[in-house]
């Protein structure tokens, strides 16, 4: 076995363990500084990763012991793994990079070490969902990523804060309570945990028609669970409270990366466990397809009525996981790679205007309502212009990430066997939707500048991050065929 | 000027865009305040019924629907369940030579599935972060919230007596419990969980200056930090040695070990979630 | 049909549980009520999970004189498991109430409903 292979158990553990040290690392700054390192050094391995795997063109089952499956835990990557985890922890250091300022000032320095044990446990949270191959080890990581991302919310010590995490909170344990039920079911069914031994038991039960009623429960179930947390539409009211209220790098983080990393394990559950043949003949993607249909219109028009620049960017979150469901619902594998292609678009392009937002408002004494920042980018032109990616990213101007997660869309459902007009339609909706709050906000706060404001202080930090996060909304939006192309190969390896 | 003439003239560019209608600065709505508010209130009144029919329908939706799958489900207790297979002859016959561990279900959650189990200490570990980011008194004021909210009880006699006669067996018990994990019920879960009531208890009889002699903010941090890193770093090596197939006896010491740890880790939670609940720091 | 159930009664208990504990969980305006509530529907689930590994006569799964012979112990599995979710919902349960707490030293309730009119009279 060649020694990539360990990368991705040994980059888990680095996050585990430096979580756990920085819990007794005094010093603000030091512990701020080693977790913007872990998740660089994470980055580097999870690339390195990614390009032996690329090259080998293989899947992996690696297993976390002596024991392989079914006995004992396993997580399993491919090229698909490599690519979302290399994501994931770079948009997570350009994240923690780029609310440098505000993370500083919301959080007590003495609680900063804590802060940052949050952060690395979202990490390790986030590559483990990605990488496991046992179903109950994906419930022991959601139960970690709920804590963490809680606890991201709360970090900066407010009411408001302090309310929306409750609320975040109560709605994620249900969505956990469901999915755990989910698992056990399966578990009674087919005497199982680990996926390849489910995926064998699954379609066994399948092929002789026993426990129907018990599969098509607990696939609902776990949809409804792992929907509950990422969002999907009529669960989505706790996103704006939790997103629009934390400081700039966790509402970045929680938008961009964790509710992504329930979206991935329900892609993972679908595609090794269930097959989508199974999920089509319970028509569980058809109901996906409508909730993200509703995500999609809903979201936007709620973004609308916003005034508030952050809650705004957290109604279109709802709107943007839409397209995931909507991708989901397709039912096709073409669908699940668009949706995942839009997964690795959001990520990079709603971090890059919270922190943009976030500068812009260091301006304005940090009031993000939209009628105070008009203007404000001419005091930091940079924030400006990232602001400006962001937006036409989301509306889907083309040579951006947006515009090529909407081709991929389109063609998915094109090449797909139904649905095609009202994913079309729907595509358009809303992107006309999108422009209606992004190119006012984006006039906004280009719009003649205000005398009084001051020009912002300088931020090298914040300047690289919203460089690098365009630069990567760009790359996807010019580079789209070949990311699709090891997407589709991914997901065949799965 | 008609409309339409207007129009043409945007068209052409003579006339400027109307941006500024879209984000005008108005200034904050204050002779409306009063009625906005009994408006706001009748709103959520609204929401909050709407919301509670809603959950009502949802949830009897989903008590038939669970109904129907529960009496699907295979029977109760019988030795034909699909749950009952080679994974079971396996841990169940092979747990004692491959993991040392008598007690199949520590030897399963230790050794089989130990990355879960990894996962789960690191709940336990978070938990007590977060309890720690929300009530640690960091400045004076907060201290003075704190002391506010959990009032010392006055030192009882009876209880006094009673803990210093109970004390030692409770510690005895738990000892037993933690260490022979491996071969008999119990393990570091139950252990730590004993050893953290004994520790509580002590705290409740005494004050929690008696407690903080020995047991101060750094053999807090110290427990839990060394308890975790044996785990993490063992645990790391056998992954290592395991999915290398590099040959070695660590799975046979592992249980042990690892359940020590966590009964560490366990134990100082437990007090540590008291701790800070009752007096915002240790 | 009564025959399924009386097979199947603790699923069915279960079942029921976690119906209780849901529903309270989203329309209790009681902050500490939900905390209980989501107690409530963990246990079921722990119950559900218990009640999958039993097999009729015979013992827990700790090795005495018998040896290690499958047909004489119960299922492992779902006992390991069970231990797992009562740790993680025991920590979910410490943080939920340190946050209540914090709540309450705020906005003085622990009422859901209260809580956001106070939250609006602020005005945040």
């Amino acid at each position: 076995m060649p020694f990539a292979w360990n990368l991705p158990y040994l980059s888990v553990f680095l996050t585990m363990i430096t979580a756990i040290l920085l819990s007794v690392i005094p010093g603000a700054k030091r512990a701020y500084w080693i977790t913007v390192c872990v998740s660089a050094i994470v980055t580097v391995m999870s690339l390195c990763f990614l390009a032996f795997i690329v090259k080998a063109d293989t899947a992996y089952a690696f297993t976390m012991g002596k024991f392989p499956a079914p006995f004992g835990n396993e997580i399993r990557f491919g090229p698909l793994q490599g690519l979302l985890t290399s994501v994931f922890a770079a948009v997570m250091c350009l994240s923690l990079l780029g609310g440098r300022e505000e993370l500083f000032e919301d959080v007590d320095p003495k609680k900063m070490g804590l802060a940052c044990v949050m952060f690395n446990m979202v990490l390790a949270s986030l590559l483990v969902l990605t990488y496991t191959n046992d179903a109950f080890t994906a419930y022991v990581f959601i139960e970690i990523s709920t804590i963490a991302a809680c606890a991201l919310v709360m970090i900066k010590d407010s009411g408001p804060t302090l309310a929306a995490t409750i609320r975040y909170l109560f709605m994620s344990l249900l969505g956990s309570g469901l999915f755990l039920f989910s698992v056990i079911l399966l578990y009674a069914i087919t005497g199982h945990l680990l996926m390849p031994q489910l995926h064998d038991g699954v379609s066994m039960l399948m092929a002789d028609g026993s426990y129907t009623k018990v599969l098509a429960l607990l696939l609902g179930m776990m949809t409804a669970g792992l929907g509950v947390k990422s969002a999907m539409f009529p669960f989505h009211r706790w996103l704006p409270d939790a997103h629009g209220t934390a400081t700039t790098t966790s509402s970045a983080v929680l938008s961009g990366l964790v509710v992504k990393g329930y979206a991935v394990l329900l892609i993972t559950m679908y595609c090794r466990v269930f097959t989508l043949e199974t999920v089509r003949a319970f028509h569980i993607h058809d109901a996906v397809f409508v909730l993200g249909f509703c995500g999609m219109i809903l979201g936007s028009v709620m973004a609308m009525r916003e005034t508030h620049a952050k809650r705004m960017l957290a109604y279109s979150s709802v709107a943007q996981l839409g397209y995931v469901f909507m991708g989901l619902g397709l039912g096709t594998p073409a669908g699940v790679a668009a949706a995942v292609f839009q997964i690795l678009a959001h990520a990079f392009t709603k971090p890059l205007l919270f922190v943009s937002v976030g500068r812009l408002a260091s301006t304005v004494g940090h009031d993000k309502q939209l009628r105070s920042l008009r203007g404000a980018a001419w005091s930091c032109p940079l924030a400006g212009l990232g602001f400006g990616v962001g937006a036409l990213s989301m509306v889907g101007i083309p040579l951006f990430g947006g515009f090529a997660a909407k081709v991929n869309f389109s063609t998915a459902s094109i090449f797909g066997d139904e649905k095609v007009a009202l994913t079309l339609g729907v595509l358009a909706l809303s992107s006309i939707l999108n422009a209606l709050y992004y190119i006012p906000a984006l006039i906004n706060i280009w719009s003649e500048k205000n005398p009084s404001v001051k020009d912002a202080e300088k931020d090298y930090t914040a300047t690289a991050a919203i460089i690098l996060l365009a630069l990567g909304v760009l790359f996807l939006g010019v580079c789209f065929t070949p990311v699709m192309n090891l997407i589709v190969r991914g997901l065949e390896l799965m | 000027m008609s409309a339409f003439d207007s129009f043409t003239k945007w068209v052409d560019g003579e006339k400027p865009v109307p941006l500024n209608t879209a984000f005008k600065p108005t200034p904050a709505k204050k002779e409306k305040k009063k009625p906005a508010a009994i408006d706001d209130k009748k709103r959520l009144d609204g929401f909050l019924k709407l919301y509670a029919k809603c959950a009502v329908v949802i949830s009897v939706f989903l008590l038939i629907v669970l109904l129907i799958g529960a009496v699907a489900l295979p029977a109760f207790a019988s030795p034909g369940n699909p749950t009952n297979n080679e994974v079971v002859h396996r841990y169940v016959g092979s747990a004692e030579h491959e993991t040392g561990a008598e007690n199949v279900i520590a030897g399963m959650i230790l050794n089989y599935r130990g990355f879960d189990t990894f996962g789960e200490s690191c709940v336990l570990f978070l938990a007590v972060c977060c309890v720690m980011l929300l009530l640690w008194a960091t400045n004076d004021k907060l201290r003075a919230e704190a002391a506010g909210s959990g009032k010392a009880a006055p030192r009882d006699a009876i209880l006094q007596n009673v803990t210093k006669l109970v004390l030692p067996c409770i510690l005895c018990f738990g000892m037993c419990v933690l260490f022979n994990g491996h071969v008999s019920p119990g393990g570091g879960f139950s252990g730590g969980s004993i050893l953290g009531a004994a520790l509580i208890l002590f705290a409740v009889a005494f004050g929690a200056e008696a407690v903080q002699r020995f047991f101060t903010e750094r053999v807090f941090n110290t427990v839990r930090i060394t308890g975790l890193m044996i785990y993490a770093l063992m645990f790391g090596v056998y992954i290592y040695q395991g999915a290398n197939h590099i040959d070695s006896n660590l799975a046979r010491y592992i249980v042990l070990v690892i359940d020590i740890a966590v009964g560490l880790v366990v134990m100082s939670t437990m007090y540590g979630f008291y701790s800070f609940y009752t007096k915002g720091e240790l | 049909m009564l025959h399924t159930i009386i097979e199947n009664r603790f699923a069915i208990t279960a079942v029921i549980l976690f119906v209780t504990g849901f529903v309270n969980m989203m329309v209790h305006p009681n902050l500490i009520k939900k905390v209980v509530s989501f107690n409530i529907m963990d246990s079921a689930t722990f119950l559900m999970l218990a009640s999958r590994g039993m097999i009729a006569g015979r013992t827990a799964a700790i090795l005495t004189d018998g040896g290690a012979d499958p047909s004489l112990y119960v299922n492992p599995i779902p006992a390991g498991l069970v231990l797992t979710g009562i740790v993680v919902s025991v920590s979910v349960s410490a943080f939920s109430l340190a946050l209540i707490q914090r709540i309450y030293g705020v906005y003085g309730t622990v009422d859901m409903r209260e809580l956001l009119e106070a939250m609006k009279k602020k005005g945040e």
